[in-house]
């Protein structure tokens, strides 16, 4: 049945896999065309210099991009499930309730993995022509929390769509926003490199959140007034 | 075993009581028909009976499995019509049968293409550009071709042309008795239940109205009218009648009692009456009867 | 499953929670505390400082006395000479030595550690200056080298190895003892300075190395350490003087000039000195040093004059951060206070504050019989419950509030 259920995602999602995906490379290559330039136009020790010395990120302008392809994803795959409190198809079909949505959870997941490791190919190959190792480890270190963001925010955007109450949506939403933005603090690169497997293991840690709104969504927490 | 069994199941919602100790039992290849009003806790009933809804006491049993833990097995058995008729909109009507194929083992695509032949749609048009009808006939299909022991159709007659609705009952009614399948329906639309359902319950608020097989209470349950002599007499309101209408002289009296039994009551209440004649009914005439006009 | 998933997501909002309020609480609450600025006047032979007391600058000496501040900064006349020279009322000579302008403005010089200063990320390659160029102005290399288990300069327009300077590099450092690999690199990865002294180099055996180019040539020196310090941190400066390279900071919290002739290591007094906690502010004049440890809750200042022979010390102590009124509230109401940031350090760390105490316990015995009552309102089962009180028993107001926003409503 998995592939049943694979294939329902599928057809949910892969236009905003296809919008991020293009997106995320455009963003990529609109950033090795500027660092071309610094390279070759401007003295290429100089831009070095900026880099290394004074911090600056030449992938900065990805930052949001993790975030947002995590947001949409999940909002791909479950408004069309909430609509209509369609997701009670879902939980008819005949295999555990608990088990489809970590199956759905999953495939999501999976998918925007797989975005994030295209963009941070890209992302190495580019930087692997202009920069030594020890910049390109620099820079991935710095945008790393970025990418581990965007899983959060995927997770938790299904649990709040998935919640039936509106004022607890709200409630979870202010706390998911207070919890993932802590992936986005403003610091200087590198800044994450102590805490990253603090934020690995949170946001790997977020995956099975999905299922304590489904239970309230199955136990009918709408008609107990 | 029955096909469903629902035991003092009592629900609230917040203090507002929705009904106490509803008790029911559908035995398999039967098809019961729970007619209501809007509120009277008929949602509620399909919630709880499909695990949508933890009910505050009772349980109710699926081939003598709790509702609240059906197990897949189970839930394989069962046709689940959503009240709206439904469905991965997102989805044409090619991906939601390649879809539903891959969930159940006895799928048989069938009649679902047999009913959507009759459709004039586009191979690849979604299930959201579609009209109600249209979607209800989709909806429908899939059901048939999951082909399952229990059907429970909440409100199927949502948005269905009167010729069509009429097809589709006696072509499920026919299904049903053949493959000895048993069906929960809800409706509003009484005349429909009545060419389908063996078997009745009318719920109102916070009560069950009726609990037994549509002929005993077609039988059992009567309109009388009454023309008084004096209309200024007040009209006893409760004892041999279920529901009484007054409009001036003419009295709707709505009761299981006979009709010599009824005149007894009317000497013995001390109400003169110039004439009473039985009125045939139809379901619609004695749910209304029974529920009232409001 | 399910549960679990509700235990994440309450520790979720205990942490949400336990960044963002108490973050509040201090923007709302917290009290200036105010420092002191401690100088020395070699006029008085004696300490004086600067001090803002509600919101206005005192000046004083050390018992007490206050000062106007043209008063104050007369008696300061090597601190505030340029004031001095444009007033006219400058002395001649201090002590003998005499007061002039040039000599006064080449050695002025202030230095500043904080604890953030150590605690940060390190550039990841190095640019290695000309040191003698034979030009006025210096300048950026194009090639930046990597300094791991062996040097490799890296030219920055082909991103490519220079693997003739490279070798020619890596050979002087073997052939000078060094040992990979490199523990820590000190120095100033900057032209804008008077002079290049290239890099400060800790290796493996923990010896410090000097590394320069000096024209196109590498040139190493192994500076000798005792066998019992252990170097941590090299703070490199560039004085007019051209007295000292670097500032040595020991594991045990000592401190070292490393002096520019034959890399002398000259001692600093900073008894009491706690790089983690501690601001240090070195400010040389023409006739002293003086240097403060400055701390949340105390000020050591040591004067010592050019040997470096103490001349006087200075100590005062304030009530303890945790003894102020705003630390004493937040006791009440917080166990404790998570925050990514930190003002110790430019990394992101996970840092737990604990107030003194556990004044607290009040606020959560409330709160906890608070959930005990909404949970009955709801009529929820009492065993359910326990684990969540436990919780806002542990976690006060961050529980409570954690616990509320995710239902603890199980059936079965």
């Amino acid at each position: 049945m998995y592939k049943a259920i694979f294939y329902k995602e599928w057809l949910k999602i892969r236009w905003a896999l296809m919008i991020f995906l293009l997106l995320g490379v455009f963003a990529l290559v609109n950033i090795f065309l500027n660092v071309r330039y610094g390279v070759r136009f401007m003295d290429a020790h100089d831009y070095w210099y900026r880099i290394i010395i004074q911090g600056s990120n030449y992938a900065a302008s990805l930052k949001y991009i993790p975030l947002f392809a995590g947001l949409g994803l999940a909002i791909a795959q479950y408004f069309p499930e909430v609509l209509n409190q369609r997701i009670k198809l879902t939980f008819h079909l005949p295999i555990r309730e608990n088990k489809v949505l970590l199956m759905q959870q999953g495939f999501g997941l999976a998918a925007l993995i797989v975005l994030f490791l295209i963009y941070l190919a890209v992302f190495f190959i580019g930087s692997a022509i202009f920069f030594p190792s020890e910049v390109i480890n620099m820079i991935l270190v710095t945008i790393m929390p970025w990418f581990l963001g965007g899983l959060a925010a995927y997770s938790l955007v299904g649990l709040i769509m998935l919640e039936p109450l509106w004022l607890y949506r709200v409630l979870y939403a202010v706390i998911a926003y207070g919890f993932v933005s802590r992936f986005y603090i403003q610091a200087v690169p590198m800044a994450y490199s102590n805490m990253l497997w603090f934020f690995s293991l949170t946001a790997v840690l977020t995956v099975i959140l999905v299922l304590f709104s489904g239970y309230r969504f199955r136990k009918g927490e709408m008609h107990h007034g | 075993m029955y096909a469903i069994e629902c035991n003092n199941l009592t629900h609230y919602y917040g203090k507002k009581l929705v009904y106490e100790n509803l008790n029911f039992k559908v035995e398999e290849g039967k098809i019961l028909g729970l007619l209501g009003k809007n509120g009277a806790g008929k949602s509620t009933t399909i919630n709880i009976m499909n695990g949508f809804l933890h009910p505050y006491a009772g349980e109710c049993l699926i081939y003598g499995e709790d509702s609240q833990h059906l197990t897949p097995a189970t839930k394989e058995k069962i046709g689940f019509l959503i009240e709206g008729h439904v469905q991965y909109a997102f989805m044409n009507v090619h991906q939601i049968e390649k879809f539903y194929s891959g969930c159940y083992k006895r799928w048989n695509s069938e009649p679902y293409w047999e009913l959507l032949s009759k459709l004039q749609v586009t191979p690849n048009q979604k299930i959201s550009r579609m009209s109600c009808g249209q979607r209800s006939q989709v909806a429908l299909g899939l059901i048939l071709a999951q082909d399952p022991q229990l059907l429970v159709l909440d409100d199927f007659s949502m948005g269905l042309d009167p010729g069509y609705r009429r097809l589709f009952i006696d072509y499920l009614r026919e299904y049903a008795k053949a493959n000895n399948k048993t069906v929960f329906v809800t409706s509003h639309i009484i005349q429909d239940m009545e060419r389908l359902i063996d078997d009745l319950l009318i719920m109102d608020y916070n009560r069950i109205l009726a609990q037994q097989p549509v002929d005993e209470f077609m039988t059992k349950f009567r309109q009388y009218n009454i023309i008084l002599d004096n209309p200024d007499i007040p009209f006893p309101k409760n004892g041999l009648s279920v529901n009484v209408e007054q409009i001036r002289a003419k009295v709707s009296f709505y009761t299981y009692a006979e009709r010599k039994e009824v005149e007894g009551y009317l000497n013995r209440e001390g109400i003169p009456f110039k004439s009473i004649e039985e009125i045939n009914m139809n379901l619609e005439d004695a749910f209304i009867g029974l529920t009232g006009k409001y | 499953m399910v549960k679990l998933s509700r235990y994440i997501l309450v520790a979720i909002g205990i942490l949400s929670a336990a960044v963002t309020i108490p973050s509040l609480y201090w923007t709302i609450f917290r009290e200036a505390s105010s420092v002191p600025n401690v100088v020395y006047s070699r006029v008085l032979d004696d300490f004086m400082m600067i001090k803002r007391v509600d919101g206005v600058l005192v000046r004083a000496d050390s018992e007490g006395n206050q000062y106007t501040r043209d008063e104050f900064e007369q008696l300061l006349p090597v601190l505030f000479f340029r004031q001095r020279l444009t007033s006219g009322d400058m002395p001649d000579t201090l002590h003998g030595v005499y007061m002039d302008h040039a000599m006064l403005s080449k050695h002025s010089a202030n230095f500043t550690i904080r604890p953030v200063d150590m605690s940060q990320p390190r550039p990841v390659l190095w640019p290695l200056l000309e040191s003698e160029s034979g030009r006025v102005d210096l300048e950026l290399p194009e090639d930046f080298f990597r300094l791991h288990d062996r040097i490799e300069f890296i030219d920055a327009a082909t991103n490519k190895v220079d693997k003739e300077k490279s070798a020619l590099f890596q050979q002087a450092l073997e052939e000078g003892g060094f040992s990979f690999p490199a523990r820590l690199i000190a120095g100033l990865p900057t032209d804008r300075k008077n002079v290049d002294d290239g890099y400060f180099i800790k290796d493996n055996r923990g010896d410090i190395y000097h590394l320069k180019m000096v024209r196109g040539a590498p040139y190493v020196a192994r500076i000798d350490i005792p066998e019992d310090m252990d170097v941590i941190h090299i703070e490199c400066v560039d004085l007019a003087t051209r007295e000292f390279f670097a500032y040595l900071f020991t594991d045990d919290n000592r401190v070292f000039l490393l002096m520019q002739d034959d890399y002398r290591l000259q001692e600093l007094p900073v008894e009491g000195y706690d790089r983690s906690l501690h601001r240090l502010r070195v400010r040389t004049d023409l006739l002293h040093k003086t240097i403060g440890v400055i701390g949340e809750d105390q000020v050591k200042v040591f004067v010592v004059c050019n040997d470096y022979d103490l001349v006087d010390t200075f100590h005062k102590s304030w009530e303890p951060p945790h003894q102020r009124r705003d630390h004493i509230l937040f006791s009440w109401i917080f166990p404790f206070q998570v925050s990514f940031l930190n003002p110790d350090s430019r990394y992101i760390t996970l840092d737990v504050y604990q107030p003194k105490g556990i004044a607290f316990m009040l606020l959560h015995i409330v709160l906890g019989g608070v959930a005990l009552v909404l949970s009955k309102w709801r009529q929820l089962p009492l065993k359910h419950q326990l684990p969540d009180l436990l919780i806002i028993l542990f976690t006060g107001i961050f529980g409570f509030i954690a616990t509320q926003v995710f239902p603890n409503k199980f059936y079965e």
